[in-house]
Protein backbone atom coordinates (compact mmCIF):
# COMPACT_ATOMS: atom_id res chain seq x y z
CA UNK A 1 0.00 0.00 0.00
CA UNK A 2 1.25 3.28 -1.44
CA UNK A 3 0.46 5.79 1.71
CA UNK A 4 0.63 9.92 1.62
CA UNK A 5 4.09 9.73 3.47
CA UNK A 6 5.43 7.42 0.47
CA UNK A 7 4.42 10.57 -2.35
CA UNK A 8 5.18 13.07 0.29
CA UNK A 9 8.74 11.77 0.14
CA UNK A 10 9.26 11.51 -3.82
CA UNK A 11 8.16 14.66 -4.35
CA UNK A 12 10.54 15.93 -1.74
CA UNK A 13 13.73 14.33 -3.05
CA UNK A 14 12.57 15.77 -7.02
CA UNK A 15 12.51 18.81 -4.96
CA UNK A 16 15.82 18.45 -3.52
CA UNK A 17 17.33 17.58 -6.80
CA UNK A 18 15.84 20.35 -8.82
CA UNK A 19 17.18 22.64 -6.16
CA UNK A 20 20.35 20.95 -6.61
CA UNK A 21 20.48 20.87 -10.49
CA UNK A 22 20.08 24.69 -10.03
CA UNK A 23 22.67 25.40 -8.02
CA UNK A 24 25.88 22.36 -9.05
CA UNK A 25 24.37 23.38 -12.94
CA UNK A 26 26.96 25.92 -14.28
CA UNK A 27 27.37 24.80 -18.35
CA UNK A 28 23.73 25.03 -19.60
CA UNK A 29 20.68 27.75 -19.18
CA UNK A 30 18.61 24.72 -20.65
CA UNK A 31 19.13 22.19 -17.93
CA UNK A 32 18.25 25.41 -15.76
CA UNK A 33 14.96 25.66 -17.23
CA UNK A 34 14.59 21.73 -16.94
CA UNK A 35 15.26 22.13 -13.22
CA UNK A 36 12.77 24.96 -12.56
CA UNK A 37 9.88 22.78 -14.61
CA UNK A 38 11.37 19.76 -12.08
CA UNK A 39 10.42 21.82 -8.97
CA UNK A 40 7.31 22.77 -10.30
CA UNK A 41 6.15 19.19 -11.14
CA UNK A 42 7.16 17.96 -7.37
CA UNK A 43 4.69 20.99 -6.03
CA UNK A 44 1.93 19.32 -8.01
CA UNK A 45 2.55 15.83 -6.93
CA UNK A 46 2.79 17.61 -3.55
CA UNK A 47 -0.78 18.76 -4.51
CA UNK A 48 -2.41 15.75 -5.90
CA UNK A 49 -1.25 13.76 -3.07
CA UNK A 50 -3.09 15.68 -0.49
CA UNK A 51 -5.92 16.77 -2.61
CA UNK A 52 -6.65 12.94 -2.87
CA UNK A 53 -5.60 12.51 1.00
CA UNK A 54 -8.12 15.17 2.23
CA UNK A 55 -11.07 14.39 -0.35
CA UNK A 56 -11.01 18.41 -1.53
CA UNK A 57 -10.48 19.30 -4.94
CA UNK A 58 -9.38 22.17 -4.54
CA UNK A 59 -5.46 21.21 -4.89
CA UNK A 60 -6.34 19.43 -8.18
CA UNK A 61 -7.46 22.49 -9.52
CA UNK A 62 -4.22 24.43 -8.05
CA UNK A 63 -2.30 21.72 -10.09
CA UNK A 64 -4.07 22.55 -13.26
CA UNK A 65 -3.19 26.08 -13.04
CA UNK A 66 0.51 25.57 -11.98
CA UNK A 67 1.23 23.42 -15.20
CA UNK A 68 -0.76 26.57 -17.33
CA UNK A 69 1.67 28.68 -15.74
CA UNK A 70 4.32 26.38 -16.03
CA UNK A 71 3.84 26.28 -19.70
CA UNK A 72 4.09 30.28 -19.99
CA UNK A 73 6.71 30.37 -17.88
CA UNK A 74 8.95 27.48 -20.18
CA UNK A 75 7.68 29.55 -23.23
CA UNK A 76 9.11 32.89 -21.34
CA UNK A 77 11.96 31.40 -20.60
CA UNK A 78 12.65 29.48 -23.72
CA UNK A 79 12.12 33.14 -25.19
CA UNK A 80 14.53 35.06 -23.45
CA UNK A 81 16.99 32.43 -24.25
CA UNK A 82 17.08 32.54 -27.80
CA UNK A 83 17.27 36.33 -27.48
CA UNK A 84 20.65 35.33 -25.44
CA UNK A 85 21.83 33.29 -28.37
CA UNK A 86 21.54 35.56 -30.43
CA UNK A 87 23.87 38.06 -28.81
CA UNK A 88 25.81 36.22 -27.67
CA UNK A 89 26.00 32.77 -29.50
CA UNK A 90 26.44 31.24 -26.47
CA UNK A 91 24.05 29.57 -23.55
CA UNK A 92 26.75 29.01 -21.18
CA UNK A 93 26.24 30.15 -17.52
CA UNK A 94 29.78 30.92 -16.71
CA UNK A 95 29.77 33.89 -19.41
CA UNK A 96 26.25 35.36 -18.17
CA UNK A 97 28.95 37.26 -16.52
CA UNK A 98 28.76 41.16 -17.78
CA UNK A 99 26.61 42.35 -15.00
CA UNK A 100 28.77 42.47 -11.48
CA UNK A 101 29.90 44.25 -8.86
CA UNK B 1 -26.16 31.47 -7.13
CA UNK B 2 -28.45 32.72 -9.21
CA UNK B 3 -26.65 36.17 -10.49
CA UNK B 4 -23.12 36.68 -10.82
CA UNK B 5 -21.73 40.43 -9.83
CA UNK B 6 -19.12 41.96 -11.65
CA UNK B 7 -18.79 44.84 -9.22
CA UNK B 8 -16.41 43.79 -6.90
CA UNK B 9 -13.94 42.88 -9.79
CA UNK B 10 -14.75 45.89 -11.85
CA UNK B 11 -11.59 47.38 -11.89
CA UNK B 12 -9.90 44.31 -12.70
CA UNK B 13 -11.92 43.44 -15.51
CA UNK B 14 -11.47 47.25 -16.97
CA UNK B 15 -7.83 46.64 -16.86
CA UNK B 16 -7.62 43.42 -18.53
CA UNK B 17 -9.85 44.79 -21.07
CA UNK B 18 -7.60 47.70 -21.80
CA UNK B 19 -4.65 44.94 -21.88
CA UNK B 20 -6.43 43.59 -24.84
CA UNK B 21 -7.23 47.14 -26.74
CA UNK B 22 -3.95 48.44 -26.58
CA UNK B 23 -2.97 45.13 -27.90
CA UNK B 24 -5.60 45.78 -30.81
CA UNK B 25 -4.98 48.99 -31.42
CA UNK B 26 -1.12 48.37 -31.98
CA UNK B 27 -2.18 45.84 -34.30
CA UNK B 28 -4.00 48.38 -36.71
CA UNK B 29 -2.03 51.57 -36.30
CA UNK B 30 0.47 52.16 -38.92
CA UNK B 31 1.87 54.81 -36.71
CA UNK B 32 5.71 54.08 -35.73
CA UNK B 33 5.40 55.70 -32.46
CA UNK B 34 2.19 54.14 -31.41
CA UNK B 35 1.44 57.67 -29.85
CA UNK B 36 -2.80 56.02 -29.65
CA UNK B 37 -1.40 52.95 -27.72
CA UNK B 38 0.27 55.66 -25.36
CA UNK B 39 -2.99 57.93 -25.24
CA UNK B 40 -5.26 55.07 -24.72
CA UNK B 41 -3.11 53.24 -21.97
CA UNK B 42 -2.81 56.59 -19.99
CA UNK B 43 -6.73 57.31 -20.23
CA UNK B 44 -7.58 53.69 -19.57
CA UNK B 45 -5.51 54.08 -15.97
CA UNK B 46 -6.67 57.49 -15.03
CA UNK B 47 -10.60 56.47 -15.94
CA UNK B 48 -9.83 53.29 -13.53
CA UNK B 49 -7.88 55.53 -10.93
CA UNK B 50 -10.75 57.73 -10.60
CA UNK B 51 -12.93 54.89 -10.29
CA UNK B 52 -11.04 53.60 -7.09
CA UNK B 53 -10.69 57.01 -5.92
CA UNK B 54 -14.79 56.93 -5.49
CA UNK B 55 -14.77 54.38 -2.85
CA UNK B 56 -11.74 54.49 -0.75
CA UNK B 57 -13.38 53.92 2.23
CA UNK B 58 -15.51 50.74 2.00
CA UNK B 59 -16.62 47.76 3.98
CA UNK B 60 -14.71 44.52 3.04
CA UNK B 61 -15.98 42.44 0.56
CA UNK B 62 -15.13 38.51 0.23
CA UNK B 63 -16.36 37.48 -2.78
CA UNK B 64 -15.79 34.91 -5.94
CA UNK B 65 -16.00 31.99 -3.63
CA UNK B 66 -13.87 33.33 -1.19
CA UNK B 67 -11.09 33.99 -3.70
CA UNK B 68 -11.35 37.90 -4.19
CA UNK B 69 -11.36 40.45 -1.69
CA UNK B 70 -12.24 44.22 -2.25
CA UNK B 71 -11.20 46.36 0.89
CA UNK B 72 -9.99 49.68 1.98
CA UNK B 73 -6.50 47.89 1.92
CA UNK B 74 -6.55 47.07 -1.49
CA UNK B 75 -8.53 49.68 -3.13
CA UNK B 76 -5.38 51.96 -1.26
CA UNK B 77 -2.67 49.79 -2.76
CA UNK B 78 -4.09 49.58 -6.30
CA UNK B 79 -4.42 53.30 -6.44
CA UNK B 80 -0.88 53.67 -5.39
CA UNK B 81 0.44 50.92 -7.85
CA UNK B 82 -1.80 52.53 -10.95
CA UNK B 83 -0.33 56.29 -10.13
CA UNK B 84 3.07 54.81 -9.98
CA UNK B 85 3.08 52.44 -12.95
CA UNK B 86 1.30 55.34 -15.17
CA UNK B 87 3.63 57.76 -14.15
CA UNK B 88 6.39 55.19 -15.28
CA UNK B 89 4.90 54.80 -18.22
CA UNK B 90 5.30 59.16 -18.82
CA UNK B 91 8.94 58.53 -18.26
CA UNK B 92 8.96 55.26 -20.65
CA UNK B 93 7.35 57.05 -23.39
CA UNK B 94 10.17 58.52 -24.35
CA UNK B 95 12.95 56.70 -23.03
CA UNK B 96 11.51 53.58 -25.78
CA UNK B 97 11.54 56.33 -28.46
CA UNK B 98 14.72 56.54 -29.60
CA UNK B 99 15.40 52.51 -29.02
CA UNK B 100 14.49 49.22 -30.41
CA UNK B 101 10.79 48.63 -28.55
CA UNK B 102 8.48 47.36 -29.85
CA UNK B 103 6.42 50.18 -28.27
CA UNK B 104 2.85 49.14 -28.60
CA UNK B 105 3.95 45.54 -26.85
CA UNK B 106 5.57 47.56 -23.99
CA UNK B 107 2.17 49.69 -23.38
CA UNK B 108 0.07 46.25 -22.98
CA UNK B 109 2.82 44.47 -20.96
CA UNK B 110 2.65 47.55 -18.14
CA UNK B 111 -0.97 47.41 -18.13
CA UNK B 112 -1.06 43.60 -17.96
CA UNK B 113 1.23 43.73 -15.04
CA UNK B 114 -0.48 46.06 -13.53
CA UNK B 115 -3.58 43.74 -13.69
CA UNK B 116 -0.85 40.85 -12.28
CA UNK B 117 -0.57 43.67 -8.84
CA UNK B 118 -4.19 44.14 -8.79
CA UNK B 119 -4.60 40.85 -8.17
CA UNK B 120 -2.44 40.00 -5.59
CA UNK B 121 -3.28 42.81 -3.39
CA UNK B 122 -7.14 41.65 -3.30
CA UNK B 123 -6.51 38.05 -3.27
CA UNK B 124 -7.95 35.97 -0.60
CA UNK B 125 -7.29 32.31 -1.95
CA UNK B 126 -3.77 31.10 -2.54
CA UNK B 127 -4.59 30.44 -6.00
CA UNK B 128 -5.30 34.62 -6.84
CA UNK B 129 -2.07 35.52 -4.94
CA UNK B 130 -0.09 32.80 -6.85
CA UNK B 131 -1.67 33.84 -10.25
CA UNK B 132 -1.32 37.32 -9.68
CA UNK B 133 2.53 37.03 -9.05
CA UNK B 134 2.73 34.97 -11.56
CA UNK B 135 0.90 37.43 -14.19
CA UNK B 136 3.53 40.36 -12.90
CA UNK B 137 6.87 38.33 -12.51
CA UNK B 138 6.63 36.58 -16.68
CA UNK B 139 5.50 40.26 -17.96
CA UNK B 140 8.39 41.79 -15.90
CA UNK B 141 10.64 38.59 -17.50
CA UNK B 142 9.93 39.94 -21.19
CA UNK B 143 10.17 43.68 -20.47
CA UNK B 144 13.19 43.31 -19.36
CA UNK B 145 14.74 41.37 -22.50
CA UNK B 146 12.34 43.61 -24.46
CA UNK B 147 15.50 45.61 -26.16
CA UNK B 148 16.66 42.81 -27.99
CA UNK B 149 20.29 43.75 -29.41
CA UNK B 150 20.94 44.91 -25.65
CA UNK B 151 23.23 42.34 -24.15
CA UNK B 152 22.88 43.37 -20.78
CA UNK B 153 19.12 43.77 -20.31
CA UNK B 154 19.22 39.91 -22.30
CA UNK B 155 21.43 38.57 -19.87
CA UNK B 156 19.31 41.10 -16.88
CA UNK B 157 16.45 39.24 -18.11
CA UNK B 158 17.48 35.51 -17.39
CA UNK B 159 19.01 36.16 -14.19
CA UNK B 160 15.51 37.69 -12.84
CA UNK B 161 13.99 34.49 -14.92
CA UNK B 162 15.76 31.78 -12.70
CA UNK B 163 15.92 33.56 -9.55
CA UNK B 164 11.79 34.38 -10.40
CA UNK B 165 10.95 30.97 -10.90
CA UNK B 166 13.04 29.32 -8.04
CA UNK B 167 11.14 31.75 -5.88
CA UNK B 168 8.06 31.03 -7.26
CA UNK B 169 9.22 27.33 -6.71
CA UNK B 170 9.88 27.79 -3.28
CA UNK B 171 6.54 29.34 -2.50
CA UNK B 172 4.60 26.66 -4.03
CA UNK B 173 6.55 24.11 -1.85
CA UNK B 174 5.23 25.84 0.74
CA UNK B 175 2.00 26.78 0.23
CA UNK B 176 1.14 22.95 -1.01
CA UNK B 177 2.47 21.96 2.76
CA UNK B 178 0.10 24.64 4.40
CA UNK B 179 -2.64 23.13 1.74
CA UNK B 180 -1.98 19.62 3.14
CA UNK B 181 -1.70 20.60 6.55
CA UNK B 182 -5.11 22.58 7.07
CA UNK B 183 -6.75 21.34 4.02
CA UNK B 184 -7.79 24.77 2.57
CA UNK B 185 -6.47 27.14 0.19
CA UNK B 186 -8.44 30.24 1.07
CA UNK B 187 -6.39 32.54 3.26
CA UNK B 188 -9.15 32.79 5.83
CA UNK B 189 -10.00 29.77 6.59
CA UNK B 190 -6.40 28.77 6.49
CA UNK B 191 -5.84 31.20 9.59
CA UNK B 192 -8.71 29.45 11.39
CA UNK B 193 -7.18 26.04 10.60
CA UNK B 194 -4.20 26.87 12.32
CA UNK B 195 -5.25 28.60 15.29
CA UNK B 196 -6.57 25.50 16.72
CA UNK B 197 -3.12 24.32 17.30
CA UNK B 198 -2.50 20.31 15.92
CA UNK B 199 0.14 17.97 15.92
CA UNK B 200 0.97 19.20 12.76
CA UNK B 201 2.71 22.87 13.82
CA UNK B 202 6.37 21.12 12.97
CA UNK B 203 5.47 20.42 9.09
CA UNK B 204 3.31 24.05 9.30
CA UNK B 205 6.68 25.55 10.69
CA UNK B 206 8.97 24.13 7.86
CA UNK B 207 6.34 25.50 5.37
CA UNK B 208 6.42 28.78 6.51
CA UNK B 209 10.32 28.42 6.44
CA UNK B 210 9.61 27.93 2.41
CA UNK B 211 6.90 31.14 1.82
CA UNK B 212 8.74 33.08 3.73
CA UNK B 213 12.05 32.28 1.71
CA UNK B 214 9.63 32.93 -1.64
CA UNK B 215 8.76 36.20 -0.35
CA UNK B 216 12.01 36.88 0.45
CA UNK B 217 13.52 36.71 -3.05
CA UNK B 218 10.65 39.00 -4.62
CA UNK B 219 11.03 41.68 -2.32
CA UNK B 220 14.91 41.27 -2.85
CA UNK B 221 15.47 40.25 0.88
CA UNK B 222 19.01 38.98 1.85
CA UNK B 223 20.04 36.40 1.52
CA UNK B 224 18.07 36.30 -1.01
CA UNK B 225 18.80 39.42 -3.48
CA UNK B 226 21.79 38.47 -6.03
CA UNK B 227 19.42 39.17 -8.52
CA UNK B 228 18.36 42.65 -7.62
CA UNK B 229 21.80 44.75 -8.39
CA UNK B 230 22.39 42.94 -11.49
CA UNK B 231 18.47 43.52 -13.02
CA UNK B 232 18.23 46.73 -12.06
CA UNK B 233 21.82 47.67 -14.02
CA UNK B 234 20.99 45.24 -17.15
CA UNK B 235 17.63 46.46 -17.54
CA UNK B 236 16.19 49.63 -19.67
CA UNK B 237 15.89 51.79 -17.38
CA UNK B 238 12.14 52.74 -17.63
CA UNK B 239 11.70 49.47 -16.66
CA UNK B 240 14.10 49.50 -13.50
CA UNK B 241 11.73 52.53 -12.89
CA UNK B 242 9.11 50.38 -12.63
CA UNK B 243 10.27 47.45 -11.53
CA UNK B 244 11.57 48.98 -8.37
CA UNK B 245 8.75 51.13 -7.54
CA UNK B 246 5.46 49.18 -7.86
CA UNK B 247 5.71 45.96 -7.93
CA UNK B 248 6.76 46.56 -3.74
CA UNK B 249 3.62 47.72 -3.14
CA UNK B 250 2.02 44.69 -4.55
CA UNK B 251 4.98 42.87 -2.74
CA UNK B 252 3.71 44.20 0.70
CA UNK B 253 -0.31 43.41 -0.46
CA UNK B 254 1.20 40.05 -1.13
CA UNK B 255 3.01 39.81 2.01
CA UNK B 256 -0.13 41.17 4.48
CA UNK B 257 -2.50 39.13 2.50
CA UNK B 258 -0.03 35.77 2.85
CA UNK B 259 1.58 36.40 6.34
CA UNK B 260 -1.25 38.14 8.07
CA UNK B 261 -4.41 37.30 6.77
CA UNK B 262 -3.15 33.75 6.10
CA UNK B 263 -0.11 32.75 8.55
CA UNK B 264 -1.65 34.83 11.59
CA UNK B 265 -1.59 31.77 14.01
CA UNK B 266 1.91 31.45 12.53
CA UNK B 267 3.51 35.04 13.31
CA UNK B 268 6.07 34.07 15.99
CA UNK B 269 8.06 32.08 13.24
CA UNK B 270 7.23 34.09 10.11
CA UNK B 271 8.56 37.22 12.31
CA UNK B 272 11.69 35.49 13.41
CA UNK B 273 12.59 34.39 10.28
CA UNK B 274 11.67 38.31 8.73
CA UNK B 275 13.86 40.19 11.48
CA UNK B 276 16.78 38.31 10.19
CA UNK B 277 16.14 38.94 6.78
CA UNK B 278 15.89 43.16 7.51
CA UNK B 279 18.82 42.97 9.95
CA UNK B 280 20.84 41.39 7.48
CA UNK B 281 19.52 43.25 4.37
CA UNK B 282 20.15 46.50 6.49
CA UNK B 283 23.29 46.32 6.70
CA UNK B 284 24.49 44.16 3.74
CA UNK B 285 22.54 47.01 1.51
CA UNK B 286 24.07 49.95 3.20
CA UNK B 287 27.51 48.73 3.40
CA UNK B 288 27.90 47.74 -0.05
CA UNK B 289 26.13 50.45 -1.42
CA UNK B 290 28.97 52.65 -0.25
CA UNK B 291 31.38 50.85 -2.64
CA UNK B 292 29.21 51.49 -5.61
CA UNK B 293 30.13 53.57 -8.69
CA UNK B 294 27.22 52.93 -10.63
CA UNK B 295 24.44 54.76 -9.49
CA UNK B 296 21.90 52.16 -10.58
CA UNK B 297 23.71 49.63 -8.45
CA UNK B 298 24.17 52.00 -5.80
CA UNK B 299 19.83 52.61 -6.20
CA UNK B 300 19.66 48.60 -6.29
CA UNK B 301 21.48 48.14 -2.90
CA UNK B 302 19.82 51.49 -1.06
CA UNK B 303 16.48 49.71 -2.48
CA UNK B 304 17.56 46.18 0.01
CA UNK B 305 18.26 48.14 2.54
CA UNK B 306 15.01 50.40 2.51
CA UNK B 307 13.35 46.33 2.30
CA UNK B 308 15.10 45.76 5.00
CA UNK B 309 13.21 48.75 7.08
CA UNK B 310 10.34 48.06 5.30
CA UNK B 311 10.41 44.60 7.03
CA UNK B 312 11.22 45.42 10.33
CA UNK B 313 7.93 47.14 10.35
CA UNK B 314 6.25 43.36 10.18
CA UNK B 315 8.57 42.47 13.24
CA UNK B 316 6.42 44.61 15.42
CA UNK B 317 3.53 42.56 14.90
CA UNK B 318 0.76 45.03 15.29
CA UNK B 319 -1.23 47.41 13.06
CA UNK B 320 0.69 50.19 14.03
CA UNK B 321 3.48 48.26 12.68
CA UNK B 322 2.19 46.72 9.25
CA UNK B 323 0.70 50.59 8.91
CA UNK B 324 4.23 52.27 8.85
CA UNK B 325 5.38 49.54 6.40
CA UNK B 326 2.57 50.46 4.05
CA UNK B 327 3.39 54.25 5.05
CA UNK B 328 7.46 53.07 3.95
CA UNK B 329 6.17 51.00 0.54
CA UNK B 330 4.48 53.97 -0.80
CA UNK B 331 7.06 56.29 0.03
CA UNK B 332 10.17 54.28 -1.28
CA UNK B 333 8.12 53.53 -4.26
CA UNK B 334 7.68 57.08 -5.06
CA UNK B 335 11.29 57.76 -4.34
CA UNK B 336 12.93 54.79 -6.61
CA UNK B 337 10.22 55.87 -9.55
CA UNK B 338 11.78 59.47 -8.94
CA UNK B 339 15.23 58.27 -8.82
CA UNK B 340 15.20 55.98 -11.95
CA UNK B 341 13.44 58.58 -13.76
CA UNK B 342 16.45 60.74 -12.83
CA UNK B 343 18.05 58.64 -15.06
CA UNK B 344 15.96 57.99 -17.95
CA UNK B 345 15.63 61.84 -18.42
CA UNK B 346 19.45 61.58 -18.46
CA UNK B 347 20.24 59.22 -20.89
CA UNK B 348 20.30 59.76 -24.60
CA UNK B 349 19.95 57.04 -27.59
CA UNK B 350 22.43 54.65 -26.82
CA UNK B 351 23.67 55.94 -24.07
CA UNK B 352 23.04 56.46 -20.27
CA UNK B 353 24.73 58.49 -17.26
CA UNK B 354 25.35 55.59 -15.16
CA UNK B 355 27.90 56.23 -13.17
CA UNK B 356 28.52 58.70 -10.94
CA UNK B 357 31.09 60.30 -12.22
CA UNK B 358 29.10 60.70 -15.44
CA UNK B 359 26.82 63.17 -13.47
CA UNK B 360 30.27 65.45 -12.36
CA UNK B 361 29.17 69.17 -12.12
CA UNK B 362 25.72 68.59 -13.09
CA UNK B 363 24.89 71.32 -10.34
CA UNK B 364 27.02 74.01 -11.96
CA UNK B 365 25.86 72.98 -16.11
CA UNK B 366 21.83 72.47 -14.62
CA UNK B 367 20.53 73.62 -11.38
CA UNK B 368 17.40 72.68 -11.48
CA UNK B 369 17.90 68.94 -12.32
CA UNK B 370 20.93 69.14 -9.81
CA UNK B 371 18.30 70.27 -7.16
CA UNK B 372 15.89 67.29 -7.94
CA UNK B 373 18.51 64.76 -7.58
CA UNK B 374 19.41 66.56 -4.89
CA UNK B 375 15.43 65.93 -3.62
CA UNK B 376 15.70 62.13 -4.34
CA UNK B 377 18.63 61.59 -2.28
CA UNK B 378 17.77 63.42 1.11
CA UNK B 379 14.58 61.65 1.19
CA UNK B 380 15.73 58.65 0.44
CA UNK B 381 18.59 58.90 3.37
CA UNK B 382 15.32 59.95 5.56
CA UNK B 383 16.25 63.47 6.30
CA UNK B 384 13.23 65.43 7.35
CA UNK B 385 10.91 67.30 5.53
CA UNK B 386 10.61 64.99 2.87
CA UNK B 387 8.65 61.67 2.22
CA UNK B 388 11.35 59.24 2.92
CA UNK B 389 11.72 60.31 6.56
CA UNK B 390 8.16 60.13 8.24
CA UNK B 391 7.72 56.66 7.45
CA UNK B 392 11.00 55.23 8.85
CA UNK B 393 9.91 57.70 11.89
CA UNK B 394 6.83 55.47 12.34
CA UNK B 395 8.98 51.81 11.80
CA UNK B 396 10.80 52.99 14.83
CA UNK B 397 8.21 53.99 16.85
CA UNK B 398 6.10 50.98 16.32
CA UNK B 399 9.46 49.04 17.30
CA UNK B 400 9.87 51.13 20.29
CA UNK B 401 6.04 50.92 21.32
CA UNK B 402 7.00 47.29 20.89
CA UNK B 403 9.48 47.11 23.33
CA UNK B 404 12.37 46.45 20.52
CA UNK B 405 14.27 49.64 21.06
CA UNK B 406 17.56 47.58 20.53
CA UNK B 407 16.57 46.75 17.20
CA UNK B 408 15.50 50.30 16.58
CA UNK B 409 18.57 51.44 17.46
CA UNK B 410 20.51 49.51 15.33
CA UNK B 411 18.39 50.81 12.06
CA UNK B 412 18.89 54.38 13.32
CA UNK B 413 22.93 53.71 13.02
CA UNK B 414 22.44 52.03 9.65
CA UNK B 415 20.37 55.05 8.38
CA UNK B 416 23.02 57.60 9.42
CA UNK B 417 25.66 55.07 7.63
CA UNK B 418 23.61 55.18 4.68
CA UNK B 419 23.64 59.02 4.77
CA UNK B 420 27.18 58.59 3.57
CA UNK B 421 26.60 57.64 -0.12
CA UNK B 422 22.95 59.40 -0.77
CA UNK B 423 25.29 62.78 0.38
CA UNK B 424 28.24 61.53 -1.79
CA UNK B 425 25.84 61.54 -4.82
CA UNK B 426 25.14 65.24 -3.53
CA UNK B 427 28.71 65.66 -3.49
CA UNK B 428 29.54 64.58 -6.72
CA UNK B 429 26.90 66.36 -8.22
CA UNK B 430 27.49 70.11 -6.80
CA UNK B 431 31.21 70.09 -6.16
CA UNK B 432 33.36 67.80 -9.08
CA UNK B 433 34.32 69.28 -11.50
CA UNK B 434 32.12 68.73 -15.15
CA UNK B 435 33.62 66.39 -17.75
CA UNK B 436 31.13 66.69 -20.49
CA UNK B 437 28.23 68.47 -21.45
CA UNK B 438 24.85 67.55 -20.38
CA UNK B 439 22.05 66.54 -22.90
CA UNK B 440 18.61 65.59 -21.69
CA UNK B 441 15.75 63.97 -23.47
CA UNK B 442 14.04 66.63 -25.20
CA UNK B 443 10.55 66.36 -23.95
CA UNK B 444 8.31 68.35 -21.97
CA UNK B 445 6.02 65.77 -20.45
CA UNK B 446 9.21 63.88 -18.87
CA UNK B 447 10.82 66.97 -17.28
CA UNK B 448 7.48 68.26 -16.55
CA UNK B 449 6.58 64.22 -14.75
CA UNK B 450 10.14 64.87 -13.08
CA UNK B 451 9.85 67.87 -11.67
CA UNK B 452 6.27 66.79 -10.14
CA UNK B 453 7.92 63.47 -8.72
CA UNK B 454 10.65 65.02 -6.82
CA UNK B 455 8.47 68.03 -5.50
CA UNK B 456 5.71 65.29 -4.63
CA UNK B 457 8.51 63.87 -2.55
CA UNK B 458 8.70 67.33 -0.24
CA UNK B 459 4.79 68.43 -0.37
CA UNK B 460 4.03 64.87 0.44
CA UNK B 461 6.60 65.08 3.12
CA UNK B 462 4.62 68.36 4.33
CA UNK B 463 1.51 66.24 5.23
CA UNK B 464 2.90 62.70 6.31
CA UNK B 465 -0.15 62.43 8.75
CA UNK B 466 -2.65 62.37 6.61
CA UNK B 467 -1.31 59.41 4.55
CA UNK B 468 -0.36 57.38 7.68
CA UNK B 469 -3.93 58.20 9.01
CA UNK B 470 -5.34 56.62 5.82
CA UNK B 471 -2.87 53.27 6.18
CA UNK B 472 -4.01 53.11 9.32
CA UNK B 473 -7.86 52.81 8.72
CA UNK B 474 -6.72 50.77 5.53
CA UNK B 475 -5.49 48.02 7.92
CA UNK B 476 -7.72 48.43 11.58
Amino acid sequence: MIGLSDYLFVAAILFAISVAGIIINRKNVITLLMCIELMLLSVNINFIAFSRYLDDLQGQIFVFFILTVAAAEAAIGLAILVALFRNRSTIDVEELNQLKG
Amino acid sequence: MNSFDITPFLPEVLMLILACLVLMIDLYSNDREKQLCYVTTQIGLVAILVYLLGQVNIEPVVAYGGTFVKDSLSQLLKIGIIIISGVSLVYARVFIRGRRFLRGEYYSLTVFAVLGMMVMVSANHMLSLYLGLELLSLTLYAMIAMERDNKLGVEAAIKYFVTGAIASGFLLYGISLLYGVTGHLQLDSMAKALAVEGDFSLVAKFAVVFVVAGLAFKLGLVPFHMWLPDVYQGAPVSVTALIASAPKIAGFGFAIRLLVDGLEPLAIDWQQLLLVAGIVSIALGNLVAIAQDNFKRLLAYSGIAHMGYFILGFYAGDNGGYAASMFYVLAYALMALAAFGLIVFMSRSGYEYETLDDMRGLGRKNPWYALMITFVMVSMAGLPPFIGFWPKLEIFRSLVASGYWQLAVYAIVFSVVGLYYYLRVIKVVYFDAPEQEFSFLPSRSIRFAITFNCISLLLLGLIPDSIYRYCLMALS
